[in-house]
């Protein structure tokens, strides 16, 4: 009879049941063979059961980010998947603070100084390029540009209280569009990837957050999205989040659309849709 | 606290915050296997290789298994070539090979450092199963899925893994490789 390996593994783990266990100690009774393997291993799972853990040497994770960053290889190979947004966001929420990326310097992540009132916010979102001059004298790095031209983080909430209908959403989304390809020409990450390495998700205002979770059931899924401009508004008499996504095919493919979608505060429900090309 | 799978959306649509978190999450399971795989000097370097093929291969990743078995697949495949490609440069010994323990390994606590050198001359393709499931208590199914070999032969080689590494520790020869369990692993 052949040497019955397979049982002789699981004999040793206890893992055989009252017959097969038997079976196993009938056929050890004439098989000195694996009487002598069966002692073997059964100190052979005692000692590497006993082995202690080992640790990983400190800085693992930085290490490997540093090398996948400098190889730029998940840019080129990474395909969105189908989800929505808002687990993407949720997950995102949870998992942003841990690590933070460094390529745009430390100002670029800063939430934007804050504002004393609804007024002075609005003066500020409204007026995103103003002041480029002031950065020149850092225009070579990326991350003094990226400060001097926008002000503030991504994506920008707007209280607006605008009464929006289907005509005042096509031309929020003309607007939005205009003021996309401005910050784009100025610098503006150009694909979705920058944009979370610029703007992490979790340095998202909690309102940008709210807004997201209800808007991102509305999205395509095989798109690759970044959050622009959210307003705080109304529609059909109803406080309503109007929230624009840039979007673009992939996550290393430049954006193509803005995307608008008006979701219904109180029931974080999609209640209309609007969307201009870029290119 | 998102789940694994989550991180990996995440990640796919440009968050990068989450493949960090994956790295730290998994990398001291992954560190222990490469460790015993490939020994002390190299586990760093193979724990880094280990999620850098993960970040190239990520968009691959279809969650149809969990993201632990496929993360462990990697492992063990980086390992492998880790290996072959020392044994391409010279057949890999310890520096003073293994030291025979002069004692009934059954009654005795065996120093670590022993165990490794040991480990080292377990062959690799029993080697791997015996990590997984004696250092990393995983199920033999799952090791099956890892792997991508049947069941019967995952037992067999946690078996023939024990017992080598039991000669290995008494300073015995390794046992020939057995021509049937080769032809399994095609």
């Amino acid at each position: 009879m052949s040497h019955p390996h397979e049982q002789l593994a699981e004999y040793v783990d206890g893992a055989l049941d009252a017959s097969g266990r038997a079976e196993v100690e009938a056929h050890l009774a004439s098989c000195g063979v694996c009487r002598a393997e069966v002692a073997s291993a059964t100190s052979a799972r005692q000692t590497l059961r006993g082995l202690p853990e080992v640790e990983p040497p400190p800085g693992t994770t930085m290490t490997v980010l540093r090398e996948a960053r400098e190889t730029r290889t998940p840019q080129r190979l990474a395909r969105p998947l189908r989800i929505a947004a808002a687990v993407v966001l949720l997950a995102g929420a949870a998992a942003g603070g841990i690590y933070a990326y460094g390529q745009l310097g430390e100002g670029a992540r800063e939430p934007a100084p804050a504002a004393d009132g609804g007024d002075a916010a609005e003066r500020e979102t409204e007026e995103p390029a103003a002041a480029p001059e002031e950065g020149s004298a850092d225009q070579d790095a990326r991350s003094g540009r990226v400060e001097a031209l926008f002000s503030g983080p991504y994506p920008q909430v707007r209280r607006t209280g605008t009464e929006h209908t289907p005509d005042s959403i096509v031309s929020l989304a003309e607007d939005l569009r205009d003021e996309a390809r401005e910050q784009l020409e100025a610098g503006f990450p150009q694909d979705a990837f920058a944009f979370y390495e610029a703007f992490p998700v979790a340095s998202f205002q909690p309102a940008a957050r709210e807004a997201l979770a209800c808007a991102g059931q509305g999205l395509e899924p095989e798109r690759s999205v970044a959050p622009f401009v959210i307003e705080d508004a109304s529609w059909e008499g109803r406080p309503a989040w109007v929230v624009s996504y840039l979007q673009g095919p992939e996550p290393a493919a430049a954006f193509d659309r803005v995307q608008i979608l008006v979701v219904n505060r109180e029931e974080c429900a999609l209640a209309h849709f609007a969307q201009q090309r870029l290119d | 606290m998102a789940d694994d799978r989550e991180l990996v959306r995440a990640h796919l649509r440009g968050d990068r915050g989450a493949f960090s978190t994956l790295v730290e999450r998994h990398q001291r399971r992954v560190y222990n296997i490469a460790y015993r795989m490939v020994g002390p000097h190299e586990a760093a370097d193979a724990t880094q290789e280990v999620f850098l093929t993960c970040l190239r291969r990520l968009s691959g990743f279809r969650g149809d298994s969990a993201f632990t078995t496929w993360l462990h697949r990697v492992t063990v495949n980086v390992c492998l070539d880790a290996l072959r490609k020392r044994s391409r440069e010279g057949p890999w010994r310890d520096a003073e090979g293994p030291q025979p323990v002069e004692r009934d390994v059954a009654d005795a606590v065996v120093a670590s450092a022993d165990v490794q050198r040991a480990l080292a001359l377990v062959p690799e393709e029993f080697r791997a199963p015996l990590v997984l499931h004696d250092l990393q208590d995983l199920p033999y199914e799952e090791i099956a899925e890892i792997l991508g070999a049947p069941l019967g032969t995952v037992k067999s080689r946690i078996h023939r893994g024990r017992v080598a590494l039991a000669r290995a520790l008494r300073g015995e020869p390794s046992p020939p490789r057995d021509p049937s369990n080769v032809q399994e692993t095609t």
